[in-house]
């Protein structure tokens, strides 16, 4: 198993006296996408851009390529963000309205490879509008001239204009109609086939995580409840919340409620204890450490071992 | 760019008033401090050069006012253009950095709103005597006060917006992002506001001039005109007639121009 | 027993250089206790549709047609006639709860409101009502909620609050605009659960509009597909689940995805995207995106025909 190129430990983030993330810990490899599930107030999104120090992050350590990117200057890190990328939920609140596609895409050049000529810039940013599948003309016109999928191309093609090692999609196909979801995921797939970029894709769509992902992750209420390999969690998910999901979204049953409110606080011991319908009495105590219980398979639960059998 | 039917009419008839009183001088022979003696006072004529009459000395109201509607121009316009440019970096630099630059600079910014401008201006008057450039500063020194409210306002909400986020994932620095980013996304309600400021400044400075501060003789303000006019309004009421109607006419247009171009802002995407 | 609502050949029309979805000669009708489900990609026109129909579209749409709402017609009605039917006879809920709720008043406020403009009651008697309302829908700690502001409350409870307020009175229809588009996957399956119960209690006939098949199909008992602002087919929802008969109808069923089976390589889409309502074509307007689309298709728009027990829009539509 070679190195991997970010390392996360136990990362945490707080919003005032709110914990939005706590305890985050996992490994992301060359190439390989994980998925991060989870529903609103999970605190995915915060995740993701707390890894490209776009939020404050009360604690715990990034290790990208042995680095702490929580501990750099801001030139370094700045010299980090090229590659380090991020596509974001919004296509068209993500992008400049008073920029063309062709401005949007030339900025991540202009500040990084400031030595290009103005031909060798316009060449690069032709192709990759043709790779994101707009075509050239799409460089003189506005986003709002544009549809949401096609924004989400845009969006993508600015986040691979450095060529990044890592691209972070924060539910990049939640805006989009069902009908074209599938465009975007599937370039996102050939992006990654074609230039070997790891990827952290979040969704709450468990039907889209499962295309794209090697490994999943998955979040609630802030804590890690569950990581494991692709095939493996949608087949025998161990986590009571993972259950819950899956049968959500297959249709078989529906989850035991909704996701409590921001305003309601987290109980203590078990972050999941009070929806879980396999709580006991030591539950309550504290929030139990992710275990292995089975080949590159953690689940934070007391339970866990009964719950596979 | 075009807008409401009225905004267009007072449009058009905004560049007319800046085209004659650019023009204005060579239609008509007469000189902003000639005095002639054989017309003290007289009523507007067609029939002698003094189209819109003369003044308590003698002078020809139709230049002078022309020049006042100038002065009157050039003040509002050079004022409005500096408070512009500093309103709007102050207050995108206050609103995008927030914290302790912020909390200092607004301080800096409520110091000066409350200075009592009028006594301020007075007290300059005595120390240094009556010139424009003692205008342009008092002018400058408060002109750009609003303009870095409203951008500071603009600016905290467009930070929120997502694309500031991605220019920043982009590795784009305090600057570029300022400069770039945040100042064009708040240029609708600048350039609204920008516009109101003109006759703003100018009615302050016609207020200052008719104080007796600011422009001095024998140059002329639409203010100073005023004036001048107040003092003769039984006996020869077009000396105060005329350049109130310009001014008048000025700030009106001005006004509906605004109006008219903040609906226009409004309907972009 | 008349319809609730009959539509016939609405057409809308915007005057003013907006990038908005026309609608073309739309048709369609919905009786009591009955549940139509609108589907199609953004920009088909059908919100636009019901927006038109009941005059919520700005002054520079033109809209010809006629819309009758229990056998009264109601297009182009003076406002005091709409602001009667609507709210009380007809209520509509909208994608965005967040939007559609007055962020500075208390939920209590917002849904006795209704009740007190339309029903003349007292602020105590609607506030009490809400609070039953809200249990209804299963808000948790209703009492609490009631008392809080819109963006105390998470993106699903918002929309079971919209969907209180629009069964206050009792419509005899209500009009779900795209209700669980903003929500999680998960939530989705609770709303539309919830509309189901719903719907048995009350009695209330529905429209459910949406881009995603899978939450129309959950709910509607027949199914309307538009696309570029026109109807292309119109079946029972068994009947168009099972056998779609347009093209468009097959492609959207294939874009729903699927846990049960093994992963796909490709994530199943439609290629392209919808056409630009500015630019109308001459012939059927899904002939680009079309795998099956051949000379005629480009040349001749086919019209709205009956096939079987339903219509379709199609030179050839797909075998049964």
């Amino acid at each position: 198993m070679s190195e991997p190129l970010l390392k996360v430990r136990d990362l945490g983030v707080r919003f005032g006296a709110t914990t939005v993330l706590k305890d985050v810990s996992f490994d992301l490899f060359a190439g390989e996408t994980l998925g991060l599930v989870g529903e609103s107030g999970s605190g995915k999104s915060t995740l993701a851009r707390a890894l490209l120090r776009l939020v404050p992050v009360s604690g715990g350590e990034v290790l990208w390529r042995g680095r702490n990117l929580l501990g750099c200057d801001a030139a370094e890190m700045r010299n980090h963000r090229r590659e380090l990328q991020i596509v974001f939920q919004d296509p068209l609140s993500s992008l400049n309205p008073r920029m063309t596609a062709g401005q949007i895409l030339a900025e991540p050049l202009s500040i990084f490879e400031r030595a290009l000529s103005l031909r060798d810039r316009q060449l690069r940013i032709d192709a990759m509008l043709e790779r994101v599948g707009l075509g050239k003309a799409a460089a003189r016109r506005y986003p709002h001239e544009f549809s949401g999928g096609q924004c989400q191309r845009i969006g993508i093609a600015r986040a691979m204009m450095l060529n990044p090692t890592l691209l972070v999609c924060d539910e990049p196909v939640s805006s989009l109609d069902v009908s074209i979801q599938g465009q975007i995921v599937n370039l996102l797939f050939d992006l990654q086939r074609d230039f070997g970029i790891a990827m952290l894709f979040i969704s709450h769509n468990l039907a889209v995580v499962r295309h794209l992902s090697h490994r999943v992750l998955v979040i609630y209420r802030g804590r890690q409840v569950e990581i494991a390999p692709r095939d493996t969690l949608f087949a025998a998910p161990v986590h009571p919340y993972t259950r819950g999901l899956l049968a959500a979204a297959s249709g078989v049953a529906l989850s035991a409620a909704e996701p409590p409110a921001t305003d309601v606080p987290v109980p203590s011991g078990c972050v999941f204890r009070d929806r879980c319908a396999y709580r006991q009495d030591a539950c309550a105590a504290a929030q139990p450490n992710l275990e292995a219980v089975g080949p590159e398979h953690l689940v934070a639960c007391r339970r866990a071992r009964d719950l596979m059998s | 760019m075009s807008m409401n039917r009225g905004a267009m009419i007072a449009l058009w008839i905004l560049l007319g008033l800046v085209a004659l009183s650019l023009a204005g001088p060579w239609l008509n022979p007469n000189t902003i401090d000639a005095l002639d003696w054989s017309h003290v006072a007289s009523s507007p004529a067609l029939a002698n050069a003094h189209w819109f009459g003369t003044d308590r000395l003698g002078r020809d109201l139709f230049v002078r006012t022309l020049e006042g509607t100038r002065m009157s121009l050039i003040v509002g316009l050079v004022a409005s253009a500096v408070s512009l440019a500093v309103g709007v970096s102050y207050g995108a630099i206050c609103g995008y950095f927030g914290g302790r630059t912020d909390y200092w600079m607004m301080r800096i910014v409520e110091i000066l709103s409350g200075l009592p401008l009028i006594f301020f201006v007075i007290f300059l008057t005595v120390i240094f005597g009556r010139s424009e450039a003692l205008l342009f500063v008092c002018i400058g020194a408060v002109g750009w006060l609003t303009m870095a409210r409203i951008v500071r306002g603009q600016t905290l909400s467009v930070r929120r917006r997502e694309f500031i986020e991605a220019a920043v994932a982009s590795g784009a620095g305090p600057g570029r992002i300022i400069a770039r980013h945040i100042i064009p996304n708040v240029l609708g309600p600048v350039i609204v506001y920008a516009t109101l400021t003109v006759p703003q400044i100018i009615l302050f400075e016609s207020f200052l001039s008719f104080l007796g501060l600011g422009v001095q003789e024998p140059h002329a303000s639409l203010g100073t005109l005023i004036a001048e006019g107040a003092v003769e309004m039984q006996g020869a009421p077009w000396i105060l007639l005329v350049p109130g109607i310009f001014l008048a006419v000025l700030l009106l247009c001005l006004n509906i121009v605004g109006d008219g171009l903040r609906d226009r802002l409004a309907q972009e995407p | 027993m008349p319809e609730v609502l009959r539509i016939e050949q609405l057409t809308i029309d915007f005057l003013s250089a907006e990038r908005i979805a026309a609608v073309r000669e739309v048709s369609l009708q919905v009786s009591p206790g009955e549940c139509l489900g609108i589907v199609g990609e953004s920009g088909s026109g059908k919100s636009q549709t019901f927006m038109g129909a009941l005059g919520l579209l700005p002054r520079s749409a033109r809209a010809t047609g006629s819309v009758r709402f229990e056998g009264r017609e109601i297009l182009d009605a003076p406002r005091a006639v709409l602001n009667k039917i609507r709210g009380s006879r007809l209520s509509m809920v909208f994608q965005d709860p967040m939007s559609s709720l007055t962020p500075h008043l208390r939920i209590g406020t917002q849904l006795a409101e209704v009740l007190v403009c339309h029903r003349g009651m007292s602020w105590r008697e609607s506030e009490l009502a809400a609070l039953r309302m809200l249990d209804r829908v299963r808000v948790p700690e209703s009492k609490r909620r009631l008392r809080q502001y819109p963006h105390q409350l998470s993106g699903g409870m918002r929309q079971r609050v919209m969907i209180a307020m629009g069964l206050l009175c009792e419509p005899a229809l209500m009009i779900a605009d795209e209700p669980t588009t903003a929500l999680d996957v998960t939530v989705q399956a609770q709303i539309i659960d919830l509309l189901r119960t719903l719907r048995h209690e009350y009695g209330t006939a529905f429209v459910l509009i949406s881009h995603d098949l899978a939450v129309v199909g959950g709910l509607a008992d027949r199914i309307l597909v538009m696309y570029a602002g026109r109807v292309v087919e119109s079946a029972a929802a068994r009947d168009l689940l099972r056998r779609p008969r347009h093209p468009y109808t097959a492609e959207l069923l294939r874009c729903v995805p699927d846990l049960s089976g093994p992963p796909l390589e490709r994530m199943p889409s439609l290629p392209g995207q919808p056409p630009d309502a500015a630019q109308p074509a001459a012939g059927c307007e899904f002939a680009p995106r079309c795998p099956f689309a051949v000379e005629l298709c480009r040349a001749q728009r086919p019209p709205l025909r009956r096939l079987g027990p339903g219509e379709v829009a199609c030179h050839f539509p797909l075998p049964s």
